[in-house]
C-alpha cells in the first residue's frame, strides 16, 4: 500500500540523526515524542492498525532510503515501548513480534462503531464481521480494513457495555448492535 | 518641590555665577532654560509630525528603518522609555515593545526543542504568523532586530551569532557559545554537520579539543548524533538542527 | 501601610463618581506606623462611604485606598507649631487573599493633613465610621491590578481619515520622508545642547545644582538621549518609576505566588506588557523601576543571581524555600533542567538557575556527560 504521496513527513525525517537513538536525555525525549507522533499519524492517515516488528524495520516509515539511514531494531523497541507507555500501543503476542498501534483506543473504536451503527439504522440487525470490514458500506469508515481481532476487541467493549451482542454463524462472527 | 538651600550653598553659588558672568560665558541655569524651550518647540513639532505620519511608521517598514537610522545618527535612542515622547507620540515605543513580547513568547514556545539558538529567518516567519491574526503590517528583520537590542536589557539572553552571507542567529537563552562553540558553528553552517577530523583539519585542532566540544554541544542540547554516517559508523556526525534549513519550513505546531 | 490596596484610574473615577464624596482634601502624606511615607507624600484623601481613597497630586495613575471596615479606632492628633495635623488609624489585620501594595510590620497608619483641614475631615470620618456607612452600600467594588485602556480616540479619528486617503499614499509618503529630514534635523541642535549640558555636569560639579540635574536627567529621558552619567541614576526621584515600580508590584504579586515566587524579568516584561494592551512598558523602564522595589519596601523585588540572570521574586521569598523546593523534586528523580521546567510549569531558563542555586547551598550535586546536564540530591553531604 503506497500512500505515501498523500502523507508528509515532517522535517525531523530528513535530519539524519533522527534515526540514531539520542544520548542527551533530553533531545532523546524529543526525538521519542516526535517518533510516536510520526508513527500515530503515518498509521492512521494508512489506516493500519497492526504492527509487525521485523517487517517495519524496512518499512518507508522507519528507513529513509534517500537519506540511508534507518532505525536500529533496539531504537524501534525503544519507540513502540513508548507508544505502549501512553496508551497508544498493546502487543499482540508474547514474543512482541506484533501489536496493535492505537491511534485510537479501544474505547474510541467502540464509540465509532456504535455512531455507524445508529447512523445506518443498524440497530437489532445482525452484521457479519465481514460485512463491517470488507463491505461496501463502510468503504468510507474509519475501520474499514481493520483488523479483526481488534474489531473484536472494540465490541466486547460494547458487549460489556450491553450496546452489542457478539455472534457466531457458521463459523462466521457477527454483531448485534442495541 | 521644596529647595532647601543651606547658607554655604548659597554663597558658592553665587560666587560661581558671578564667575560666569565677568567671562561672559552662558549659566548652566540659562541654557537648561534654552533647552526647556527648545524641547517645547520640539515637542510641538513633533505632535504634527506624529498627526501626519504616525501611522506610516506602523505600516511602512522603510519609514520606520530610516526613522531609525535616523535617531540612531544624531544620538537619539526613540525606544529607550517609554516615557520619551518618541514613544508616547508616534507610538513607535509601543510598536517595538509588543514586538518584543511576541518575540520572547516564540522563543519560549520552541526552547526546549532547539535549545535557544534559533535563525533569525525562522524566528521573523514565527512572528509574522502570529502576528498575522492582530494586524496586516508589514514587519522586516531589522524590526525584530532592534527588538532583540531592547529585549537584552533584561539581562536573560538575546545574543546574535553572525555566520556568514548575513546569516544570523538568535540566542535567546543566557550564557554565550564559548569561542570554540563558536567556530564549530562557524564551520559548520554550510551543511548543518561536523566530525571530530572536520575541527582536525579545518581548524587544526588536537583530537581531544575536537571531541569534548562536540560532546559539550550534544551534552547542552544543541547537537545530535549520527551513528550511520561513516562506512562502519567509524565517524560520527554531529548535527545542528539549528542550521538544518529544513526545519524553517516547518508548520507552526513542530 | 499594608493594609492599602492599590487602584486604578478607572476603578477610583468609579467609586467616586457613584458614591458621595463625604470629604476631600488635599496636601495629605502618609505615616507607615511612625515613619513618613516617602512615596504617598502629598495627595488628594478622599471619603467615601465605603472607603478612603489617596490620589498622588502628581501622578494622578498612583492611588490607593483603604477599605473602611479594616479601621478599628480613628484619633485625631492636633498639631504643635512646627508639624502638620494627624489623623491616627488603628487597623484590623489584613484578610487572607489581600494583595497590599506595601509590605509592613505597622499595624497602625497616620494622614498628615499638610495644609490643614483635619479637624472637619476627622468629625465626618468619625461620623462615617460609627455609622458604619459602608454596610448600607451596595457599590462597585474595584478589584484586582490597575490595567491602563485608556482609549486615545484623538489618534484614532485620525487614523479612519487617513485610511481614506490611500490614493493619495504615494505623494504621502515622500512628503513624510520629508517632514522626517526637517523633524530631525531640529532635533539633532536639540541633542547637542542637551550633550553639552551633560559634558558641563560631568566636569563641573558644583556649577550645576541639584534640582537642575534633577531637571537635565528628566529631558535626557524624555528626548531619549543615553549618558553613562545619568543612565542608572534615576533613583527615588522620579515619580513614574516609582508609579511604575508599584503598579508592577501589583500585577505581579498574584502570579509570583502562582509560579512558586520567581520569573525572568523577561517573562514579566511579557506579563505586564500583556496586562496593560496599550502603552506599553520599555524593558529599560521596567528594570529601573524593579530596581527601586526593594527601598520602596514592595511585595516584590529584583534578584540577580550568580549567573547574571535577572528575575522578580517575591520579597519574602528566602533562597532557602528555592532549595528546598529543588531539593524535594530532585528527591523524587534527578532531573535536568528541561524536566524541572515541566514539573514546575516554569521557565528552563528559571529551572537551571534554581538547581544551581541549589548546587550552590549544597543541596544538589551534578551529573555532567554527554546525556546531558543533571542534578542529583546531594548524598555526599547526608553520608557525613
Amino acid at each position: 500500500m503506497s500512500t505515501q504521496d498523500k502523507f508528509e513527513m515532517p522535517w525531523q525525517y530528513s535530519f539524519p540523526p533522527f534515526f540514531t537513538l539520542q544520548p542527551n536525555l533530553d533531545t532523546r525525549k524529543l526525538q521519542l515524542d516526535a517518533w510516536c507522533a510520526l508513527v500515530l499519524s503515518y498509521f492512521r492517515t494508512h489506516r493500519l492498525c497492526v504492527i509487525d516488528v521485523n517487517e517495519s524495520q524496512s518499512s518507508p516509515l522507519f528507513s529513509n532510503t534517500t537519506l540511508n539511514r534507518k532505525l536500529s531494531p533496539e531504537t524501534i523497541s525503544v519507540i513502540l515501548d513508548e507508544l505502549r507507555k501512553t496508551g497508544n500501543l498493546e502487543w499482540i503476542d508474547k514474543n512482541k513480534r506484533r501489536a496493535w498501534v492505537l491511534w485510537k483506543s479501544v474505547d474510541e473504536w467502540a464509540k465509532v462503531l456504535y455512531r455507524w451503527a445508529v447512523d445506518n439504522g443498524m440497530l437489532s440487525t445482525v452484521c457479519t464481521f465481514y460485512e463491517l470490514i470488507h463491505g461496501q458500506d463502510t468503504t468510507e469508515e474509519e475501520f474499514h480494513g481493520m483488523d479483526q481481532d481488534l474489531l473484536l476487541k472494540a465490541l466486547r467493549c460494547l458487549e460489556h457495555q450491553k450496546r452489542a451482542e457478539i455472534i457466531s454463524m457458521d463459523g462466521n462472527m457477527g454483531v448485534k448492535f442495541f | 518641590m521644596n529647595r532647601r538651600v543651606g547658607i554655604g550653598a548659597i554663597d558658592k553659588k553665587k560666587l560661581t555665577e558671578a564667575r560666569f558672568r565677568d567671562r561672559g560665558e552662558e549659566l548652566a541655569a540659562d541654557q537648561l532654560r534654552q533647552l526647556s524651550s527648545q524641547l517645547g518647540t520640539l515637542k510641538s513639532k513633533v505632535e504634527e509630525f506624529a498627526e501626519k505620519h504616525k501611522n506610516e511608521i506602523r505600516k511602512n517598514l522603510e519609514f520606520r528603518r530610516q526613522f531609525q537610522e535616523m535617531c540612531a545618527s544624531i544620538g537619539v535612542d526613540p525606544l529607550a522609555s517609554s516615557k520619551g515622547f518618541w514613544s508616547e507620540m508616534l507610538g513607535v515605543g509601543d510598536f517595538y515593545y509588543e514586538l518584543g513580547v511576541q518575540i520572547v513568547e516564540v522563543c519560549m514556545a520552541t526552547n526546549h526543542k532547539n535549545g535557544g539558538i534559533m535563525p533569525l529567518e525562522e524566528l521573523f516567519q514565527r512572528v509574522v504568523r502570529s502576528r498575522r491574526k492582530t494586524s496586516g503590517q508589514q514587519l522586516s528583520t531589522d524590526d525584530i532586530l532592534r527588538a532583540i537590542d531592547k529585549l537584552k536589557i533584561l539581562g536573560n539572553g538575546f545574543t546574535l551569532i553572525k555566520l556568514d552571507r548575513g546569516r544570523i542567529l538568535v540566542q535567546s537563552v543566557p550564557g554565550e557559545l564559548s569561542l570554540d562553540q563558536n567556530q564549530v558553528i562557524q564551520v559548520a553552517q554550510e551543511t548543518a554537520c561536523i566530525t571530530v577530523l572536520d575541527l582536525k583539519v579545518k581548524l587544526k585542532w588536537q583530537e581531544e579539543r575536537s571531541k569534548k566540544v562536540l560532546q559539550d554541544m550534544v551534552s547542552s542540547g544543541f547537537a545530535w548524533v549520527d551513528l550511520q554516517a561513516g562506512v562502519g559508523n567509524s565517524d560520527i556526525v554531529y548535527w545542528f538542527p539549528t542550521l538544518f534549513s529544513a526545519s524553517f519550513n516547518s508548520d507552526a505546531t513542530s | 501601610m499594608n493594609r492599602f490596596e492599590q487602584l486604578s484610574v478607572e476603578a477610583y473615577s468609579s467609586i467616586l463618581k457613584t458614591e458621595e464624596n463625604i470629604a476631600k482634601q488635599r496636601s495629605v502624606g502618609l505615616y507607615d506606623g511612625e515613619e513618613r511615607s516617602p512615596v504617598f507624600d502629598r495627595g488628594i484623601l478622599y471619603l467615601t462611604p465605603t472607603n478612603l481613597i489617596w490620589i498622588d497630586e502628581e501622578d494622578e495613575s498612583l492611588a490607593i485606598r483603604l477599605h473602611l471596615s479594616t479601621i478599628i479606632l480613628a484619633e485625631d492628633q492636633r498639631a504643635g507649631s512646627d508639624q502638620s495635623s494627624k489623623i491616627s488609624l488603628h487597623l484590623n489585620p489584613p484578610s487572607e487573599n489581600f494583595s497590599p501594595v506595601q509590605v509592613s510590620e505597622a499595624n497602625h497608619v497616620k494622614l498628615s493633613f499638610r495644609e490643614g483641614g483635619m479637624t472637619e475631615f476627622f468629625r465626618r470620618l468619625s461620623d462615617t465610621l460609627m455609622r458604619k456607612r459602608w454596610e448600607t452600600v451596595v457599590g462597585v467594588k474595584p478589584v484586582g491590578p490597575p490595567s491602563r485602556r485608556e482609549m486615545r480616540t484623538g489618534i484614532s479619528g485620525i487614523e479612519k481619515t487617513l485610511q481614506a486617503q490611500q490614493a493619495t499614499v504615494n505623494i504621502h509618503i515622500s512628503k513624510a520622508f520629508e517632514d522626517l529630514s526637517n523633524l530631525m534635523t531640529m532635533a539633532k541642535d536639540t541633542v547637542n545642547l542637551t550633550k553639552n549640558l551633560v559634558s558641563r555636569l560631568k566636569n563641573k560639579q558644583g556649577e550645576i545644582t541639584e534640582d537642575e540635574t534633577t531637571q537635565l536627567k528628566s529631558y535626557l529621558l524624555s528626548l531619549g538621549v543615553d549618558d553613562p552619567v545619568t543612565r542608572d541614576a534615576y533613583g527615588n526621584d522620579n515619580s513614574y518609576y516609582r508609579g511604575l515600580a508599584i503598579e508592577v508590584s501589583s500585577v505581579m504579586s498574584k502570579p509570583l505566588k502562582e509560579k512558586g515566587g520567581l520569573m525572568t524579568l523577561t517573562d514579566v516584561y511579557v506579563y505586564v506588557n500583556r496586562a496593560r494592551g496599550f502603552e506599553l512598558v520599555s524593558p529599560e523602564d521596567l528594570l529601573r523601576a524593579c530596581r527601586l522595589m526593594e527601598s520602596l519596601r514592595l511585595p516584590t523585588k529584583l534578584k540577580v543571581f550568580d549567573s547574571g540572570v535577572v528575575t522578580l521574586e517575591l520579597s519574602d521569598l528566602m533562597d532557602a524555600d528555592v532549595v528546598k523546593r529543588t531539593k524535594e523534586a530532585l528527591d523524587k528523580s534527578p532531573l535536568t533542567p528541561e524536566m524541572l521546567s515541566r514539573e514546575f510549569g516554569i521557565s528552563v531558563v528559571l529551572a537551571r538557575e534554581m538547581l544551581l542555586l541549589a548546587e550552590a547551598r549544597g543541596a544538589a550535586c551534578r551529573d555532567e556527560s554527554i546525556e546531558g546536564l543533571r542534578f542529583f540530591p546531594n548524598k555526599f553531604v547526608l553520608s557525613k
